[in-house]
């Protein structure tokens, strides 16, 4: 199987198919991380193709010797949702845009939580707890690969996530903050 | 609305919902923005060789233009023919010179050595008026061939 480097490689030589393993391969955990920074499908979307072009305009540079980029994307992803909330700064707006954040299952039974409230929940967990959060419910990832993602130890990455669930509990409980 | 639930049942909450997105066209649309990217970048290749070639030949042409404008260049071809009709007039002075000197040391009754003396006059003067055409002066030479009644100061 064809390494990150390698596929980055063929990609901006040229080959589509490079790409679609690629994007394949990393879309769904970037993007989540993306999504748990802006909270608005959108726009996680327009920077999940940004993060994408970016890498592939510069490349891997001094990561070129490392087995997986997702990393390297996620970071990415994450400096490209740090400055659009920088450019946003305003809060109120942010919230408002949680409403697009989640959909719920035609299935599943949400106990008469809607999807926005699930948002507005999940919104209101701190940010690294969030994000492990959202990778490891809607992600399915493991602690170990929510960890690379974030370049955190495991250990941190498994204490963000229960400590992001307790959190959700108290709020779901009417606990104080 | 109270819940008191353990941690599986929060996610298994959460789990009713599913995130939005990416849609489809997402891939679409980074696959289509790579290829503008790729088009861009061999345009750019290609301009900046084409406009590398144009600043060559533009200094070649200056270049070529300042060496052609210099007003020294083609002078001392203009100044080099003169230069042997010169050296030859010396040449043939001295000759002259010689001649005199000869006709000065020769007896009068001396039929011969007058005759070699007329004869090498005569070969100065014809290299002479070859020399005067060459140079196109179109002047007549003054030279007479000596005369038999030429007194010779001995």
């Amino acid at each position: 199987m064809a390494t990150d480097a390698e596929l980055l490689s063929a990609w901006r030589r040229g080959d589509d198919q490079a790409f679609a393993t690629l994007y394949a391969r990393h879309r769904r955990g970037v993007y989540l991380c993306i999504l748990s920074a802006v909270g608005d499908a959108d726009t996680a979307e327009d920077l999940l193709q940004e993060t994408f072009l970016k890498v592939f305009r510069r490349g891997l540079g001094s990561r070129n010797g490392h087995t997986s980029m997702a990393p390297y994307l996620a970071t990415v992803g994450r400096n490209l949702a740090a400055d659009w909330r920088r450019r946003e700064a305003r809060g109120t707006r942010a919230c408002a845009r949680v409403a697009r954040f989640l959909e719920a299952r035609e299935s599943a039974g949400a106990e008469g939580l809607s999807a926005q409230e699930a948002g507005e929940l999940l919104w209101r967990v701190p940010e690294e707890q969030r994000e492990a959060v959202i990778l490891r419910v809607y992600g399915g990832l493991s602690f170990a690969e929510i960890g690379e993602l974030t370049d955190v130890p495991l250990n941190t990455a498994a204490s963000r996530y229960r400590y992001g669930i307790e959190k959700i509990r108290t709020l779901l409980a009417g606990g104080a903050e | 609305m109270r819940y008191e639930q353990a941690p599986e049942e929060i996610e298994r909450l959460l789990g009713a919902f599913i995130p939005i997105g990416p849609s489809n066209a997402a891939e679409a649309r980074i696959a289509a923005a790579t290829w503008r990217c790729r088009r861009n970048r061999r345009v750019a290749w290609w301009a900046g060789g084409i406009a590398a070639a144009a600043a060559a030949g533009a200094c070649f042409v200056f270049s070529a233009w300042i060496s052609g404008a210099r007003p020294s260049a083609p002078a001392p071809a203009a100044v080099a023919s003169p230069a042997p009709a010169t050296e030859d007039l010396g040449i043939m002075k001295a000759e002259l010179a010689a001649i005199r000197e000869m006709c000065d040391v020769i007896p009068v009754e001396k039929r011969d050595m007058r005759e070699e003396i007329d004869a090498k006059l005569n070969a100065c003067l014809q290299r002479l008026e070859s020399l005067e055409k060459s140079l196109g002066s179109g002047r007549e030479s003054s030279w007479r061939p000596l005369a038999e009644h030429v007194v010779v100061n001995v």
